[in-house]
């Protein structure tokens, strides 16, 4: 009986001990997923919440910058778009697992990305910036002015690491919020100062008229390097080149620079 | 022994035999079917020491349940089903008369005595009429108070020409009762006859040690 | 966002929870049976496997399994049956857990009865499935009530475990709205409803207990 036991435990080990492995185990082989998709008629496309790049308006209908390109990009490669909702935790288990085909949401690129993911060229600039009330127009006007006031930011976000990385704002009162909205929620109740967090939702938030945020601007300095959003395809996949092909032409014909204008993003568009 | 007549084990060798027809043959080869084994199990009935009732179901449903569930197999029993139940429920209730419980019918066993629940097993072992009815000692799980109860349906049932097998310490009783008397020690018949012989006129050393020890 | 919005927006969220909380139990209850006969089984050739099974199943978290029935398929072959369902891979990894859970409480149940009923039923000509029927499983089921009402009051909290792989139950849903509306309060209302279906489950279930109160075993 004893060994039995110890066979079926050293079985389950194994199994476990293999498809961690598989799991691991970068594929680097050509990935055939254009045939994979047009075979399926539809392109899955992993997002989250993320105003203004997908997100849900009235009726449920995914839009925003990077729903409506996708939408685009889809109609010509002859399949339907189909928005699948993720946890942004688990993005490259879903694109691994093939239960999406491509994450494409704000998927800002870095180095240890680049190993897991195929990149696909970079469509849009996201920068850091500092954002404070327009009553504080003139008090504050660069990063040294902005030695004495609470800052805010995401916390562990890119913006956060901005703060800490710069020598005059460092020792400054900080609070780590929930999200990026709730950062800007705290320069409005006067609790903060100044947030720190990304130009897109900055942007969108702070110009949507009817919106919260309108008494808030962006402060013109800068406070990290520039980053870039683009699509991630599986590793070795051959829909990146296509999918290359299709923005060039969408750029050309000015179709990427009217959505852009639509969502108030004309200014952070990757132009070459 | 009372085990392997009513089939709840099966013995190693030898030869059961009730009414002439023999139950059990562990020499022959032949497997009973499970029909003819329940049948032969159904010419005898059991009383068990710890009673065995069926506590989910009132005391006339523990006496009848076993009848009703025979009584489906009866070639006619989907034109009559009411008649035949109204008739087994009827007979249960003249039973259930018999063993002193016309007024515990719709009690649950949880709610009777010791001594009553083991009359409603002896009530239920007896609706099922069996030609012999065995006691697995019956008294055994009672307070010597609630004994007395149980003995008297006994002699009640005795006298009314009931074939019964009684395991017992109840040595008394067992000489007062019975016609027949074995004095079994360690699976071994010790000796054997009527009481009156067994007890009175030439007892084995073996059974003066047991009543010495008893009394 | 109004009060009101938010309520049947969750609700919309509760309605996943309740779906995978019937189709669960609809399933595992008696699959749990089949395993639970198959762990009593003398022959080894049914016990072996139904308790290997009981044990890796009761032996690993939930969650995991939930990933690992979503994810595997895709990543060792190739094969995301789960690409347009998620919610099958949810409800399929619930029907499994749970009927270990149940069979275990079958087991439990089926084996508390004594010997003694089983020899009455026998020495009263019943047969096997008879004396199964009309004797044993009704004392079963008053035996494995209370721990049974346990264990599905647990699936209604468990299914909020599927938002590891992106279903919006009601949970998933309230955490929506901190991203989309910057609000928190959704998440804590979710609560109340938990609250309300489970207060529900054990009205029902105390009902049950009383209905077989008239007997003790």
């Amino acid at each position: 009986m004893k060994k039995k036991v110890l066979a079926i435990i050293c079985l389950a080990l194994a199994g476990i001990a293999v498809f961690t492995l598989a799991s691991c185990m970068g594929k680097e082989e050509k990935v055939e997923d254009l045939a994979y998709i047009t075979a399926n008629k539809k392109l899955v496309i992993g997002i989250t919440d993320f105003e203004p790049i997908d997100f849900q308006d009235a009726s449920g209908k995914w839009v925003g910058f990077d729903a409506e390109l996708a939408e685009k990009v889809c109609e010509k490669l002859g399949v339907s778009a189909q928005f699948q909702l993720i946890n942004w935790d688990t993005k490259i288990e879903e694109l691994n697992g093939k239960t999406i085909d491509c994450i494409w949401n704000g998927f800002t690129v870095d180095a240890d990305r680049q190993k897991k993911v195929s990149f696909s060229k970079e469509y849009m600039i996201n920068k850091q910036v500092i954002v404070i009330r327009k009553d504080d127009a003139s008090k504050y006007t660069d990063i040294a002015s902005l030695a004495d006031a609470a800052l805010v930011a995401e916390s562990a976000s890119v913006g956060e690491k901005a703060i800490k990385a710069t020598e005059t704002l460092k020792d400054n009162t900080y609070v780590g919020q929930a999200s990026q909205s709730d950062a800007l929620k705290e320069v409005i109740a006067k609790t903060a100062d100044a947030a720190v967090i990304d130009f897109t939702m900055a942007a969108y938030l702070i110009n949507k008229e009817d919106g919260d945020f309108t008494s808030l601007m962006i402060l013109d300095a800068k406070i990290a390097d520039d980053e870039y959003y683009a699509i991630g395809f599986r590793k070795g996949s051959d829909l990146t080149e296509k999918v290359n092909s299709l923005l060039a032409d969408l750029e050309a014909d000015g179709t990427i620079k009217a959505i852009a204008e639509k969502y108030g993003l004309s200014d952070s568009l990757v132009t070459k | 022994m009372l085990r392997c007549i009513n089939q709840l084990e099966t013995a190693d060798g030898g030869i059961i035999r009730v009414n002439e027809k023999t139950v059990f043959d562990a020499s022959s080869s032949e497997k009973l079917t499970k029909k003819q084994k329940r049948d032969n199990q159904l010419q005898v009935g059991l009383v068990f020491q710890s009673f065995n009732l069926f506590p989910q179901y009132t005391v006339l449903a523990n006496v009848t349940l076993a009848v009703k569930e025979l009584a489906k197999e009866r070639p006619n029993y989907k034109e009559n089903r009411r008649q035949i139940n109204e008739e087994i429920e009827n007979n249960a209730k003249k039973i259930l008369e018999r063993v002193g419980l016309s007024d515990k019918l719709s009690s649950y066993p949880c709610e009777l005595s010791g001594g009553q629940q083991q009359r409603v097993s002896i009530a239920r072992a007896m609706a099922l009429e069996p030609k012999i009815l065995f006691f697995d000692e019956p008294t055994s799980a009672l307070d010597p108070e609630l004994t007395g109860e149980i003995l008297k349906v006994i002699k009640k049932l005795a006298s009314e020409n009931m074939t019964m097998v009684i395991v017992t310490h109840e040595m008394a009783f067992a000489e007062a009762v019975s016609t027949k008397v074995i004095f079994m020690d360690d699976g071994v018949i010790n000796s054997c006859g009527k009481p009156q012989e067994v007890f009175r006129l030439n007892p084995t050393e073996r059974l003066k040690e047991f009543l010495r020890n008893y009394e | 966002m109004s009060f009101f919005e938010i309520t049947l927006a969750l609700f919309q969220g509760f309605f996943v929870t309740l779906k995978l909380f019937g189709l669960t139990l609809l399933f595992a209850l008696p699959l749990g049976f089949l395993i639970a006969f198959g762990s009593m089984s003398k022959y080894k050739l049914f016990s072996l496997p139904s308790k290997t099974f009981v044990w890796i199943i009761r032996g690993t978290p939930l969650m995991l399994q939930i990933i690992v029935v979503f994810y595997v398929p895709g990543i060792l072959f190739n094969y995301p049956i789960f690409k347009d369902d998620r919610f099958l891979a949810a409800l399929i990894t619930f029907v499994i857990n749970y009927a270990a859970y149940f069979s275990e409480i079958y087991r439990g149940g089926i084996e508390s009865i004594p010997r003694g009923q089983y020899e009455a039923g026998q020495v009263l000509g019943l047969t096997k499935t008879q004396t199964f029927f009309k004797v044993v499983l009704m004392q079963v089921v008053k035996n494995i009530l209370p721990p049974m009402s346990n264990e599905i009051i647990t699936l209604v909290k468990d299914t909020s475990l599927i938002r590891v792989i992106a279903i919006v139950e009601i949970i998933k849903a309230a955490e929506r709205f901190i991203a989309k509306e910057a609000i928190l309060w959704p998440l804590f209302y979710t609560g109340v409803f938990y609250l309300l279906f489970c207060g529900v489950l054990t009205l029902l279930f105390n009902y049950f207990e009383k209905k077989l109160d008239y007997y003790k075993t």
